[in-house]
């Protein structure tokens, strides 16, 4: 069985020469980037904004940011798809915080992490997938509910600390023991340095 | 603003790294990080583990056609493209501006914009590839004028991505008040974005294509925006 590291091996090598052939403005490289890639870049923006014609905007936009500069992107501080998932959820929480009203709710937002992972190839990450959702499981679940709320609902801790009636200080220690509990996960798996 | 100390500092670092630290108090958490090793290193920390939290996201089929629209984005037309093979960009630019010359801009609004884009804006090569549409749109005489008292102009650029909207002489907005762009149609305004000016001046990206609409205004509104203008129209195409 191919594990997880070797796994992410290939996929950075793989990533290194897309790199390179988008450097080069080979359109070929950017169309395979979107087959590799398109389907978690969505996925990012439908969490982050239910409507699917603005994910699908944000998603094209994370795309064209990475053919106009593809310098952006150094594989050698991480994958291709973490970098492209943060300037998709970059986006995306830009425009939730310019349109109040497209907010996503609370429940909805806290609802999919319930969902089983279902599918697919190791380039789409199945396995450290799974391992970042049972990371966050293991998070209690108020840390959980902050750290959702600001990463996939764009709150700020102020916002969080209101939605969930908790002090500001509160809010602020949910989301700081909520990160380091998730990096001690990581690191147990091997995912994380 | 009083002082703030280290750990009323270091407990926002983990929301700064979340990008969940409120707007104002954002520089002040950044210029902590910058100088406090030990924040720094925790800032390092949050941020691994907020990357693999990009991983949890589960993938969807994008939707039909999704890679063709974006192709046919990023396919240049082809006098642009010949251009920009024959030099890098930056010069390609600077070249493209001095050839058409600036003359054919015309108008006040226009060389404001020019200002502001090349004072504030063109900092990235991504920003340049936009200032390219920019400028053109400018120059092919595709944006929208807006004007004002005391020589308050903006100028809206149609761009690929919406449109991009360049203002100057617009003092700061009076406290907890915010300026909102707006688009209209039959005389209904649309809501498009709320902006801040720095030094008179602001240049903001609107994800609103301007196709379809008429006239653009500019109002004072409060903090966050409203639903309808509130104020009469300080900038307008009309």
């Amino acid at each position: 069985m191919i594990d997880s590291y070797h796994v992410r091996q290939m996929t950075r090598h793989d990533d290194m020469q897309l790199a390179d052939k988008l450097m080069a403005r080979d359109q070929s490289a950017i169309q395979e980037v979107m087959d590799l890639y398109g389907g978690v870049v969505f996925g990012m923006a439908k969490r982050v904004l239910l409507d699917p014609n603005m994910a699908e905007e944000v998603a094209q936009d994370a795309f064209l940011a990475l053919w106009r500069q593809p310098g952006a992107y150094d594989p050698a501080r991480g994958s291709l798809q973490a970098f492209l998932l943060g300037v998709t959820r970059n986006k995306a929480i830009d425009l939730v915080r310019k349109e109040e009203t497209i907010k996503r709710t609370k429940a909805s937002l806290t609802s999919e992490l319930e969902t089983a992972s279902k599918e697919t190839s190791p380039h789409e990450g199945l396995v450290e997938r799974q391992q970042v959702r049972d990371a966050l499981r293991a998070l209690t679940a108020v840390q959980r509910e902050a750290v959702v709320l600001a990463y996939f609902g764009g709150r700020t801790y102020r916002e969080v600390a209101d939605e969930l009636g908790i002090p500001e200080g509160t809010a602020k220690t949910r989301l700081r023991d909520g990160l380091t509990r998730l990096r001690q996960l990581m690191v147990q798996t091997g995912d994380v340095r | 603003m009083t002082e703030r100390t280290h750990e009323e500092l270091r407990s926002l670092v983990a929301a700064y790294v979340l990008g969940a630290v409120p707007s104002e108090e954002v520089g002040l958490v950044r210029n902590h990080i910058l100088t406090c090793d030990e924040c720094m290193a925790e800032a390092d920390e949050h941020a691994s583990a907020m990357d693999s939290l990009a991983l949890a996201v589960e993938p969807i089929a994008v939707p039909a056609g999704f890679a063709d629209r974006v192709m046919a984005q990023i396919a240049p037309p082809a006098e642009a493209q010949t251009a920009s093979a024959a030099t890098s960009r930056r010069n390609w630019l600077g070249d493209w501006v001095r050839s058409r010359g600036l003359a054919l801009a015309g108008g006040m609004a226009a060389l404001v914009l020019l200002g502001v884009l090349g004072a504030s804006w063109i900092q990235t090569r991504q920003d340049l590839n936009r200032t390219e549409d920019v400028l053109s749109a400018l120059i092919l005489g595709d944006a929208i004028e807006l004007r004002g008292e005391g020589g308050a102009a903006a100028e809206l650029v149609p761009t690929n991505e919406g449109a991009v909207m360049a203002a100057a002489g617009l003092p700061e907005a009076p406290g907890s008040h915010v300026y909102q762009l707006w688009y209209m149609r039959d005389g209904e305004p649309v809501s498009v974005g709320t902006f801040q000016t720095r030094d008179g001046v602001v240049v903001m990206e609107v994800t609103e294509s301007f196709d379809g609409y008429e006239d653009a205004a500019v109002t004072v509104e409060p903090r966050g925006g409203s639903r309808q203008p509130t104020s009469d129209p300080v900038l307008a195409s009309f």
